[in-house]
């Protein structure tokens, strides 16, 4: 008995050395495949130059900074990057618009797309995509008004017209080894090219699927007292410029420290050009420096100018959702978001858009999002989460 | 026999609503004999391991001895990180959320010895000395990975987040009978010794209003410190019958003077874009690493402890014994790291946090054992305590392994031959699984002082020991 109670003791001795010793493994963390960023040559037809043939007649057309170049992300295992096997895999496509002074380089570099899409993709949020990446820069010589608010425009060249036309379709005739879906195409952007987004989708209202914007002005609010343009543009331009409204200038480049006043003037540009070169006349007409050339902006001393309002109304997103361009959403997956905290006031103009959204009836996704302690959610702060937000809205969706 | 067991059921059930047992950074597992009777040892205190829990029940030792204990523990914890800042929306830091992780696994060894000499010119006084670690434990962990944006170009550690800590506690101690066959007394001095790594990642505000994920940079500081202190602790020995033992303990606060030093290195990130656009970001976003090394004393302060016991002889086979103890674990409150040399956070120049905040709790702990005398020389024991943690949700952390409310079971046994004994026991700790949702700030430094996620874990024990008496 005494014998085999020290077997039985020792052998549960055993057992329980035993327990507890092996050493656990953690979770394997998905290897991120690389894609690539790379910057479009031009391709036959001038593809990259042809907002800057549209306005080579009217301005001195050179592009020293390369601000117009095209960039195209293809993710891993894409069959274009080198060494990557071929496939005939077809790829939806996103057409990404940069913001307000911001090249395709800067755009990707900024928020790192590149690493954004690939961990999105390794994480298994999104599914492969093709991001083609415009720029709406506009800098002619020594003029840089900043950028084009992707406009047609008599100033500025036809950029509706360039994307919506000659991009697209480039992609889809010369960029053959890109093997984009045609069937599967989106269009968004940041800020500026979110209003650009929205622009060109609503007027080439057959191509995309999707359109997106980030942090963009999509409801301008015309002479309504507490619209956009009256209750924050004037009175934030004329404060840049210490209440004197003479000072106000289109300078040249572009005055960083007065980020209202630049973007008025590029909208301007795209929105309200002089188109008679020859006239100079009127308080609301400010000469582009180093050029025969003017824009006419939205006001005047003593408050908004219906004529000059009409034309900026013309191009804005929510005036053509209700007159010209109804019914272009339909069927289109829509997303948007603003911060909290935009310095140009773009969330109340988001706010706006989205009441009228849910007017109209049109389905839609908008994100009113906040920073965090010490980090207020201004215009491009939280761009980088914004972006893979926007990415997997859709990749969703396509 | 029935009558002495309904009065130990009784004795039981009147210390039952202060259950709780310490812990925090206790090593479990001090003495076999103690550990397998659940720690409720103090009136009972009848091998070495008594100049820890109770010194008084050295004066009873009938020989001179020479004891070796090796402990073996094997902590498996698991924690699942939700760590976010922000709440519309929360935004990623870096951490592996969702997904549940354990530190490399390892077995903590911690060998403990001691020597009591019987002197043979006085009646039951005895006096030696015990080497123990009664403190220690630690955990390494890789629970972080940059943004993928971030692009640093130096590469992150990959133990993120890790304290080893350890102290070694010299014990000498003397104990003598005072009342005969009553009372005795015993008192010993704790001359400590603690050594310190503790490694995490701070989030330094950039500034220059840098954009995510350049709002913040990420140091990887690390502190390594090592010190002395010394306390005493004090223990009565009452017996009251000759079938029942009655105890009571002190063990006095200990204050670890220490000093070292703390490695920040700041892990910067790499963004070409943002330095051609505005060239003054340059020494910021080119990659690297900016380190500095700052010197700093710290005071770790270790809890007072008091503790009462009883243990019944119910026949001459059988043993029962409970105990109850108060920790004083409110002692350990934060560390203040007082840097001797500028502790500015290198290149941004800020200052980075200077406390590590705890603010542990008080606990009360309960325990109660049996031993059995199954065969001649041979002994098993068996051993259960109820054990709150003193973390509280605010400072939780993977890295203190205390994680929640324990029931620790220990199963042991000894066998003697003519001068040596032998003994195992293993010990089994199960913890209360917890969550912990919002992210804190204690003292608002700007460093948050949790981890907010999923925490269970379990302990495993395995305790040797071999003895010479003379």
């Amino acid at each position: 008995m005494a014998k085999f109670l020290k077997i039985s003791l020792l052998l549960v001795i055993g057992v329980i050395l035993l327990s507890g010793c092996a050493k656990r493994s953690n979770p394997i963390i998905p290897e991120v495949g690389e894609g690539d960023y790379l910057k479009l040559p031009a391709a036959p037809g001038g593809m990259g130059d042809t907002p800057t043939a549209l306005a080579s007649a009217l301005l001195n057309v050179a592009d020293p900074a390369g601000k117009r170049s095209l960039h195209a992300y293809l993710p891993p295992w894409h069959p274009a990057i080198f060494g990557r096997p071929p496939s005939r895999q077809k790829y939806p496509v996103l057409y990404l618009l940069a913001d307000f002074n911001q090249n395709t380089q800067e755009l990707g570099g900024f928020y790192q797309l590149q690493k954004v899409a690939d961990e999105l993709l390794a994480a298994g949020e999104m599914d492969s995509l093709v991001i083609i990446v415009i720029s709406g820069d506009l800098q002619i010589s020594t003029t840089d008004l900043g950028g084009t608010f992707y406009g047609n425009s008599f100033l500025i060249g036809d950029w509706i017209t360039f994307i919506g036309q000659q991009v697209v379709t480039q992609m889809d005739t010369f960029y053959l080894s890109f093997n984009t879906d045609p069937d599967r195409r989106a269009i968004a952007g940041l800020g500026m090219g979110g209003y650009g987004a929205f622009r060109i989708a609503l007027e080439y209202d057959t191509l995309f699927d999707v359109v997106g914007a980030l942090s963009a002005p999509l409801a301008l609010g015309g002479q309504d007292p507490s619209g956009w343009l009256d209750t924050l543009l004037r009175p934030e331009v004329l404060s840049e410029n210490n209440g004197n409204y003479d000072s106000i200038e289109a300078a040249t480049p572009f005055d960083p420290a007065k980020p209202a006043t630049s973007r008025m003037i590029a909208m301007a540009a795209a929105f309200s050009p002089r188109t008679d070169t020859l006239d100079t006349t009127g308080v609301t007409y400010r000469k582009i420096p180093g050029t025969r050339y003017g824009v006419d902006i939205p006001f005047d001393a003593s408050g908004l100018v219906g004529s000059l309002v009409d034309q900026w109304m013309a191009n804005d997103i929510e005036n053509l959702l209700t007159t010209t361009k109804a019914g272009a959403l339909a069927g289109k997956k829509v997303y948007f978001d603003c911060g909290d905290a935009d310095e140009f006031e773009f969330d109340a103009m988001n706010d706006k858009f989205h009441t009228t959204l849910g007017i109209l009836g049109i389905v839609h996704t908008y994100e009113k999002y906040s920073g965090y302690a010490g980090h207020d959610a201004t215009h491009n702060q939280f761009a980088y989460d914004r972006l893979k937000e926007l990415l997997k809205f859709v990749s969703a969706n396509m | 026999m029935k009558k002495v067991l309904v009065s130990f059921c009784a004795c039981l059930l009147c210390l039952w609503p202060a259950l709780g047992i310490a812990a925090g950074i206790a090593v479990p597992g001090i003495g076999d004999k103690a550990t397998s009777l659940g720690g409720a040892f103090r009136a009972l205190a009848n091998d070495w391991s008594a100049a820890w829990w109770n010194p008084a029940g050295l004066a009873y030792l009938e020989k001179s001895e020479f004891t070796s204990q090796l402990m073996i523990i094997s902590p498996r914890p698991n924690y699942t990180p939700d760590i976010t800042t922000g709440s519309s929306p929360a935004y990623d830091l870096g951490y592996r959320n969702g997904t549940e992780w354990n530190p490399e696994d390892r077995h903590f060894y911690f060998p403990n010895a001691a020597g009591f000499y019987k002197i043979p010119t006085a009646t039951n006084f005895n006096a030696g000395v015990a080497i123990l670690f009664p403190y220690g434990l630690g955990s390494s962990w890789d629970l972080f990975e940059t943004l993928p944006g971030y692009n640093n170009t130096a590469a992150f550690p990959r133990v993120d987040h890790r304290v080893n800590f350890v102290v070694v506690d010299v014990h000498p101690t003397i104990a003598k009978e005072i009342v005969q066959d009553k009372l005795s007394v015993g008192l010993g001095i704790s001359i400590q010794n603690g050594d310190l790594l503790y490694q995490r990642i701070h989030f330094v505000p950039s500034g220059r209003g840098l954009p995510r994920p350049y709002d913040n940079f990420l140091m990887d500081s690390k502190t390594e410190a090592n010190g002395w202190g010394v306390g005493v602790n004090l223990g009565f020995l009452y017996k009251a019958s000759p079938k029942l033992n009655l105890a009571a303990y002190f063990r006095s606060p200990v204050n670890i003077e220490m000093s070292g030093q703390t490695q920040q290195n700041v892990i910067l990130p790499y963004n070409g874009e943002l330095v051609n656009a505005d060239s003054s970001l340059a020494p910021f976003l080119l990659g690297g690493v900016a380190a500095n090394t700052p010197s700093l004393d710290m005071t770790l302060k270790l809890p007072a402890e008091i503790g009462f016991g009883l243990a019944l002889f119910a026949s001459d086979k059988f043993t029962l014994t409970a105990d109850i103890a108060w920790t004083q674990w409110s002692r350990f409150d934060q560390w203040e790291l007082e840097y001797k040399s500028s502790p500015a956070t290198p290149l941004l120049g800020t200052t980075p946090p200077q406390q590590v905040v705890f603010n542990w709790d008080d606990v009360t702990s309960f325990s109660m054992g049996v031993e059995y005398l199954a065969l001649e020389n041979f002994k098993v024991r068996a051993g259960y305590s109820s054990d709150p943690t003193p973390i509280p949700d605010q400072t939780i952390s993977p890295l203190f392994l205390d994680y929640g409310d324990k029931n620790r079971l220990n199963l042991g046994g000894s066998y003697t031959w003519e001068k040596y004994e032998v003994g195992y026991n293993f010990e089994y700790i199960n913890f209360a699984d917890r969550e912990v949702t919002s992210f804190t700030d204690v003292n608002g430094d700007g460093a948050y002082d949790n981890f907010p996620g999923k925490y269970s874990s379990t302990f495993y024990g395995s305790h040797f020991y071999f003895t010479y008496r003379f």
